[in-house]
């Protein structure tokens, strides 16, 4: 039996707490404790984490403040306390806290590259989990992740020797041996990397394990198709996105039969949607019996965007954050989706909507050859190998 | 010899670590188990670096749209979130970890109302220790904070009423949870002086300032040039430009300090006259001999250079700040400056006869040395809690 530690620190999206919540399930299962330190405990209902310690992860709060739009890997940490050694140093301090509490034997980290430094300084072993976002290339420069705006590589190599700067500080406090390059500080004793190279978010990468895309569709209410004749579309999107009125408009005009999950949508918005032909879950729905028998899938382009691909379903993706742009760039390099650009309200939706419904056997056909690539891939397969893998790295240890 | 958790969770700046630090420092001296929870993870190193147990302090997310014009505590803690009652209970599970790794007997909470109320679930004895704001007075319903529309008692009351049942649902219904228990502990320590007490004067004991004169940058005045003005303010503030104009017209010669700014800024706003420091400043070597001290209205600064007989100018960019402005103003020792015009109040500042005499009056009211030990005295009041 080992003590696992679970750590999200960076990113907002909740998927890094339920794929975390997912693993550690399947870890307990096997007879491993299990801990949390998140970023966010704002939805802890949501994980089912059972009785297990969970920390406040430490993060800055002074996240993104004066600093501009992020281009590369040390952009992200220059703005997440990297930029001063004292700030990291105090971040690297609440993780080496809260490692020591959990007594880890092996921390998972998933965004989480203070929690890897703190754990490189106890000498703790460690993984990391996460799509390609999450996980950047182990190169010197980390290439830069913006497709819309250029650095020169002279600012690029400015920017991590600043961070890495900052990095070799707090190692040399702790008298841990100084890093090289600010790549080393992702240094894992395994990487599961979960995605496939259709979707990495950098697009390529030296030769590299993928694990599969990650997701968890198994959990939630069971909704069922409604009957009759419209095209099946399943919605999973924000309420807080300025396209959702259009969005409701079009399911409505186009006859479509729904099946939606829309936190935070207002009572006025759900009883524009609803009706015998269109579902709207009031909580989430489980997705796997859905996606086998959806037309097209509404989604931001999260974790739940592999599962559509894995599903053979054609997308149109709504990025409410850079990362999530990529992922639909992705999907529409495969000829399986249309990403739209953030945030248009307007025609561009009601257009590239029209176009996904007339020609959605095209998005198909290249989603199930995406499909048909990875048939043998199985999520449940994937976090078998994964809890296997752990257990021989903890096992190698005591040995 | 007790443990001790001291509890950070709102509030912004230095201020909250230069206060806490001493106390837990005086705590340890006295034998007894310290760790720390700070809101703002990058200030751990302070602690650690001690050799005291640094942990991030469970937070509950900041509602995305708020009242810009809160009328009381609670309404306060609804605007930061405390109305979530998801969000509030993750925060409680964090603390109540939190408080399983560090089994103290006291928690003591810097305006920390989430630990506040994870101590009283598990039976933790509680204290409190700040400048008086995160301290309403304990009436039914909790006081009005500013005189403004919508703080008439009964909705003051509802505010309370929609606090309490937010807390007592994060708690689950077997705990029921009394308003006050937000706010106070078994002992409460006011670190401040009664004409900066935001809800002050009020019949409870001062302590005096805890932490306001110590680190920062050393600097001296390079001239004899008068007046000597000292400024502490936000580069991010949108006054920060018109007060460096304002000085540059009005004072021999100013120092500021802007925390927060980066070097090559604060070298392009400074002159010979006029010099931006991208720090804090070590206060009590400029202060001596100063002028007249422009600042936000932070408790530290304030009582720093009423300590020394300064008179302020006060430009207020959140609501304590403006509590403190506001008194200060009303009492004769500090001058409002408002959205423009921070030139004429200093003007009017400098050559108000009446405000100078009353600030160096507060001065020998609270005479230099009186308060050094408040850390001292401030560790005896919280041992009593330890078993």
């Amino acid at each position: 039996m080992a003590r696992i530690a679970f750590a999200w620190e960076l990113g907002g999206e909740l998927g890094h707490g339920m794929a975390c919540a997912a693993l550690a399930r399947a870890l307990r299962a096997r007879g491993h404790e299990c801990a949390f330190a998140f970023r966010d405990l704002n939805k802890l209902d949501a994980l089912d984490l059972g009785d297990a310690p969970v920390y406040q992860g430490p993060v800055s709060p002074h996240e993104g403040q004066g600093v501009g739009v992020p281009v590369c890997w040390a952009d992200l940490l220059l703005g997440c306390g990297y930029g001063a050694a004292d700030a990291l140093q105090g971040l690297v301090a609440g993780w080496i806290e809260v490692l020591r509490a959990c007594r880890a034997d092996l921390l998972v980290a998933d965004y989480a590259p203070t929690a890897l430094l703190a754990a490189r300084i106890l000498g703790v072993m460690r993984v990391d989990y996460g799509n390609g976002f999450a996980i950047p290339p182990r190169l010197a420069p980390v290439p830069p992740f913006r497709m819309d705006a250029r650095i020169e590589p002279a600012q690029l190599a400015q920017r991590e020797a600043h961070a890495l700067a900052s990095v070799n500080a707090v190692l040399s406090r702790w008298k841990v041996p100084a890093l090289r390059a600010l790549h080393e500080q992702l240094e894992v004793n395994e990487s599961f990397l979960c995605t496939f190279p259709e979707l990495d978010h950098y697009g390529g990468r030296p030769r590299t394990a993928y694990w599969g895309p990650r997701y968890s569709i198994d959990k939630g209410d069971d909704i069922a198709w409604p009957y009759g004749e419209g095209p099946r579309v399943l919605v999973y999107l924000r309420a807080s996105d300025p396209r959702i009125d259009t969005v409701i408009d079009l399911l409505v005009q186009h006859r479509c039969r729904v099946a939606a999950y829309i936190p935070g949508l207002d009572a006025e918005r759900r009883a524009r949607l609803q009706s015998a032909q269109r579902r709207v879950s009031e909580r989430p729905m489980r997705l796997a019996p859905l996606l086998g028998e959806c037309d097209l899938f509404l989604d931001h382009g999260g974790d739940v965007a592999g599962a559509g691909l894995m599903h053979g379903v054609p997308q149109l993706l709504f990025p409410a954050q850079y990362e999530q742009f990529l992922t639909a760039v992705r999907i529409e390099q495969l000829g399986a989706g249309v990403g739209l650009a953030r945030p248009d309200p307007g025609g561009e939706v009601r257009a590239a909507f029209g176009r996904m419904l007339a020609d959605r056997a095209r998005h198909r056909a290249a989603a199930q050859a995406y499909r048909q690539r990875y048939a043998s891939f199985s999520s449940a397969e994937q976090e078998r190998r994964i809890v296997a893998r752990i257990e021989q790295l903890v096992q190698e240890k005591t040995a | 010899m007790g443990r001790f958790l001291v509890a950070w969770e709102y509030g912004e700046g230095l201020g909250h670590v230069r206060r806490i630090l001493p106390i837990g420092r005086a705590l340890r001296e006295r034998g007894h188990g310290v760790a720390f929870a700070f809101r703002d993870a990058t200030r751990l190193g302070a602690a650690s670096a001690e050799g005291f147990a640094a942990w991030a302090a469970p937070k509950v997310p900041r509602r995305t749209s708020f009242n810009p014009t809160p009328v009381s505590a609670s309404d306060v803690l609804l605007n930061l979130g405390f109305d979530d009652v998801a969000a509030m209970r993750g925060a409680l599970r964090g603390w109540s970890t939190l408080l399983a790794c560090v089994a103290p007997d006291v928690v003591v909470c810097d305006y920390a109302p989430g630990a506040l109320l994870a101590a009283a679930q598990r039976g933790v004895r509680r204290a409190t220790v700040g400048s008086g704001f995160a301290l309403p007075l304990a009436t039914s319903p909790l006081p009005a904070i500013r005189h403004a529309a919508g703080d008439d008692e009964p909705s003051r009351r509802i505010l309370d009423a929609r606090l309490v049942e937010a807390a007592s649902r994060a708690c689950g219904a077997a705990n029921p949870v009394d308003v006050h228990s937000l706010f106070r502990g078994e002992v409460n320590l006011l670190a401040t002086l009664p004409e900066l007490d935001p809800f002050g004067p009020r019949d409870e004991a001062y302590l005096g300032p805890i932490g306001v004169e110590t680190g920062g940058l050393e600097a001296a005045w390079a001239s004899t040039a008068r007046p000597r003005v000292l400024a502490y303010l936000k580069p991010r503030d949108a006054r920060f430009a018109g007060v460096l104009d304002a000085l540059r017209g009005v004072a021999g010669e100013a120092l500021v300090a802007a925390p927060g700014m980066s070097p090559d800024a604060a070298r392009a706003a400074s002159d010979a006259r006029v010099r931006v420091f991208p720090s804090a400043l070590a206060l009590p070597p400029l202060l001596d001999g100063v002028d007249l001290a422009v600042g936000h209205g932070g408790p530290g600064f304030s009582l720093a250079a009423l300590l020394a007989g300064t008179p302020l100018v006060l430009l207020p960019m959140q609501l304590e700040q403006e509590m403190v402005a506001v008194r200060l103003a009303r009492q004769g020792l500090a001058v409002l400056g408002g959205m423009d015009g921070t030139r004429e109040a200093m003007q009017s500042a400098l050559g108000d006869a009446g405000l100078r005499e009353r600030a160096r009056q507060f001065a020998r009211d609270h005479a230099p040395g009186r308060y050094r030990d408040a850390a001292g005295e401030a560790a005896a009041r919280l041992e009593a809690l330890a078993p």
